[in-house]
């Protein structure tokens, strides 16, 4: 096996696939094929700059990727959550309470839990490695077909480097109420981490799914960049229904890439709220394609970032087949000199009569020094359509703030009543109240945290 | 001593100077109407006590309690006991109505402490913590007021004033002043936009708290407010000044000969233009 040290020098380099190769050795063929064939991809693409519109608001001048672990050493299974101890521990106390439960640590899997009822319907879950051995036919069918790595630069990046995820399959007709819970928790300052969540839900299935990524940085990481580049692939049959919300609250020296996307059949419905606290640089593309009559999207997302922290969403929602509804809603908030740039797009293709679709995203500044930029887009191609779209850019309401305060509410209070509360519309779009709450709640953290770091409020 | 003093109080918004020397003196079991015409400065001088950065104090004195009003933040104003209930009260959507007002009266007890804790888990801990009364707690304070202001329970539940009525705002600040109890209320204008029935239960409201422990200032353009609130004294209120004073039936006076022969008889300049 390779050496913690060996790996930490090799950086995301061609040393460091080749010892990727050796450590996963054993891997099924066709998982290794495709390794490779992403990383000669990737060596093909260019690194994007500002001259590509989508990264026009992204700098990525700071990343050293020669700088990064290829993968984090082993750290080994535990069989019971009584038996996780330290931040892992804390993270999986703040619950939501699940019907099942995956943990990855830096790289690998630790734990995995599904409720016996749900396994006796026939629901898989377990992590994406076992999966690629146990599920072999359902996982090369559906692995990388809806993003595949020809997506782009840090997408092949991820399909080279691939270790860990998360595994998801609902037969038709079964319904998970409890949500499953995915976390990925990473604490190897260095390291890169290449996640890969999969989901398949036949006919009429419906879930609710809460995933979170978090990181704790050991005071001796300090100044080692960390680099997760994940993927997410949904697929929804007929009928299929999903509430999916997804925390992510990495450290600000790790950089986020994360390349989403759902596709929906006849009738599907879609809930899916992505909300970033975290990451010194957070790049999400998140799609969701409605291709049969009849579906639904709601496409959600919020952030809040401070310091210098960057965050740039690409979101786009393409209508494919009549009589779809779509909404894309995003609500941000950036204070210090943080940045964040927001493309929607929504896609109304000829066959898709009869939609009707809305684009928003809504931007709080709460410092003169922070800034936003908005592209909403909106391309229509089908004629009995209702599209529409907004943004605003803006400042807390000094009428507000003067109400609150006016009422006995110190201002920092009334300050932070006004930020969270700017998030409820978005939160609200995901009908599950146990995962709208753990994101309040770490809204809610990081805002007091913030105060506590700004003696000057 | 009373509970509001104020002394020759020089108020400008913008450089431009609104009140221009108002002495008054409010105690609890008083109500004081203010009226005066459109521009007058009615508006001005209830913002200016309760603390609107926009609005700049020149010159005076307001003592609350005793106590120095002007050189407390608002939040302070409010914890002290002073209570301002808006013309136009601001939305604010994502807070609840039961939130935001359980919120103010935690922040009164921790007197003005920020302590962590508004929403699920901690606002349930929060109960548990010292003096600061619990969600579940509050709610049953809270139905308790809203029924007896006309208010459907789910508005607990609402952004506050998010979408509300005109009327549903106004029995809104009055529940808000039910639950926080001031020692001295100002109403600025709360009969306008209501029709007769709600203009009745708002009153009620307002009826209930003045006594020994309120007492309120009622700023209002007619006279129809006070056949439902009775106040003691009225004042008018005219180009920054108060000009003259009466008993309970002068506001009917003012209501039928308007504010003309006032400004005639105190030589009062005719406005060039309305404000």
């Amino acid at each position: 096996m390779t050496t913690a040290e060996e790996t930490r020098m090799s950086g995301l380099t061609a040393e460091g696939f080749a010892a990727l190769q050796k450590f996963r050795a054993g891997e099924p063929a066709w998982l290794a094929e495709s390794r490779k064939r992403a990383w000669d991809l990737y060596q093909k693409l260019p690194m994007p700059t500002r001259r590509d519109e989508e990264w026009r608001r992204v700098d990525l001048r700071a990343l050293r990727l020669s700088d990064i672990a290829p993968f984090a050493e082993s750290i080994g299974k535990v069989t019971s959550l009584s038996a996780l101890t330290g931040p892992v521990k804390s993270r999986v106390d703040l619950g939501p309470h699940a019907a099942g439960t995956l943990i990855q640590h830096n790289s690998e899997d630790i734990y995995e839990s599904l409720d016996e009822d749900l396994r006796k319907q026939g629901v898989v879950w377990c992590g994406f490695d076992r999966a690629a051995r146990e599920h072999e036919d359902l996982v090369r069918k559906y692995y990388g077909s809806i993003r595949p790595a020809t997506d782009g630069k840090f997408v092949a990046l991820h399909y080279a480097f691939q270790s860990g995820g998360t595994f998801l399959y609902v037969p038709a007709g079964v319904h998970v109420d409890v949500p499953l819970r995915s976390l990925v928790f990473a604490d190897a300052p260095g390291a890169g981490l290449f996640p890969h969540t999969l989901i398949i839900l036949e006919r009429d299935a419906s879930l609710s799914y809460f995933e979170e990524r978090t990181s704790e940085r050991p005071a001796s990481g300090a100044g080692r960049q960390n680099l997760v580049s994940s993927a997410a692939e949904i697929h929804m049959a007929d009928g299929a229904q999903i509430r999916f919300m997804s925390l992510q609250d990495f450290d600000t020296e790790t950089f986020n890439f994360t390349s989403e996307k759902t596709i929906g059949r006849e009738r599907a419905q879609v809930a899916w709220l992505t909300a970033e606290l975290g990451g010194r640089l957070n790049k999400g593309n998140i799609d969701c394609d409605l291709t049969g009559k009849g579906g639904r999207c709601e496409l959600l997302g919020l952030y809040y970032i401070n310091g210098r922290q960057q965050s740039d969403i690409v979101t786009l929602l393409t209508h494919k087949a009549p009589h779809t509804e779509g909404n894309i809603l995003y609500k941000g908030v950036c204070d210090d000199y943080a940045r964040s740039g927001f493309r929607g797009r929504i896609v109304v293709e000829t066959a898709a009569a009869q939609t009707q679709s809305f684009l928003a995203d809504h931007t709080m500044l709460l410092s003169d020094k922070a800034r936003s930029d908005s592209v909403p887009t909106l391309e229509i191609e089908a004629n009995d359509v209702i599209c529409k779209h907004a943004a605003t850019i803006g400042e807390i309401s000094a009428e507000e703030l003067f109400y609150l305060k006016s009422r006995g509410i110190p201002e920092v209070l009334a300050r932070k009543m006004i930020v969270l509360g700017f998030y409820e519309e978005v939160l609200k779009g995901v009908p599950a109240a146990a995962l709208q709450e753990r994101v309040r709640r770490a809204l809610q953290i990081k805002f007091e945290l913030h105060q506590e770091d700004s003696p000057g409020e | 001593m009373a509970t509001l003093e104020i002394e020759d109080l020089h108020v400008s918004v913008e450089g431009k100077e609104i009140i221009k020397g108002i002495s008054l003196q409010v105690s609890k079991n008083e109500v004081h109407a203010l009226m005066g015409p459109n521009g007058s400065g009615k508006s001005t001088l209830s913002f200016a006590l309760a603390g609107h950065p926009k609005y700049t104090i020149t010159s005076g004195k307001v003592l609350f309690k005793g106590e120095d009003l002007l050189a407390m933040p608002p939040d302070e104003r409010a914890r002290a006991g002073l209570f301002l209930a808006f013309q136009y009260p601001a939305a604010v959507p994502g807070v609840t109505v039961g939130n935001f007002l359980r919120t103010a009266v935690n922040a009164k007890r921790a007197g003005g402490k920020v302590l962590k804790a508004i929403t699920g888990k901690d606002a349930e801990a929060a109960g548990k913590n010292g003096n600061q009364i619990s969600a579940r707690e509050f709610l049953k304070i809270l139905k308790e007021n809203m029924r007896t202001l006309s208010l459907k329970e789910d508005f607990a539940f609402r952004y506050l004033n998010d979408g509300f009525s005109g009327g549903e705002k106004k029995r809104v600040e009055i529940l808000q002043m039910a639950v926080l109890k001031p020692e001295l209320a100002i109403l600025d204008e709360t009969d306008s936009g209501l029709d007769i029935d709600a203009m009745k239960t708002v009153a009620e409201g307002v009826n209930r708290l003045v006594g020994p422990s309120m007492g309120a200032l009622v700023i209002t353009h007619y006279q129809r407010l006070l056949n439902y609130i009775r106040p003691q004294i009225v004042h008018v209120l005219m180009e920054g000044k108060l000009v003259t004073s009466g008993g309970p039936d002068f506001a009917q006076e003012l209501e039928a000969r308007g504010y003309d022969w006032i400004r005639q008889k105190f030589g009062i300049a005719t406005p060039v233009a309305a404000a």
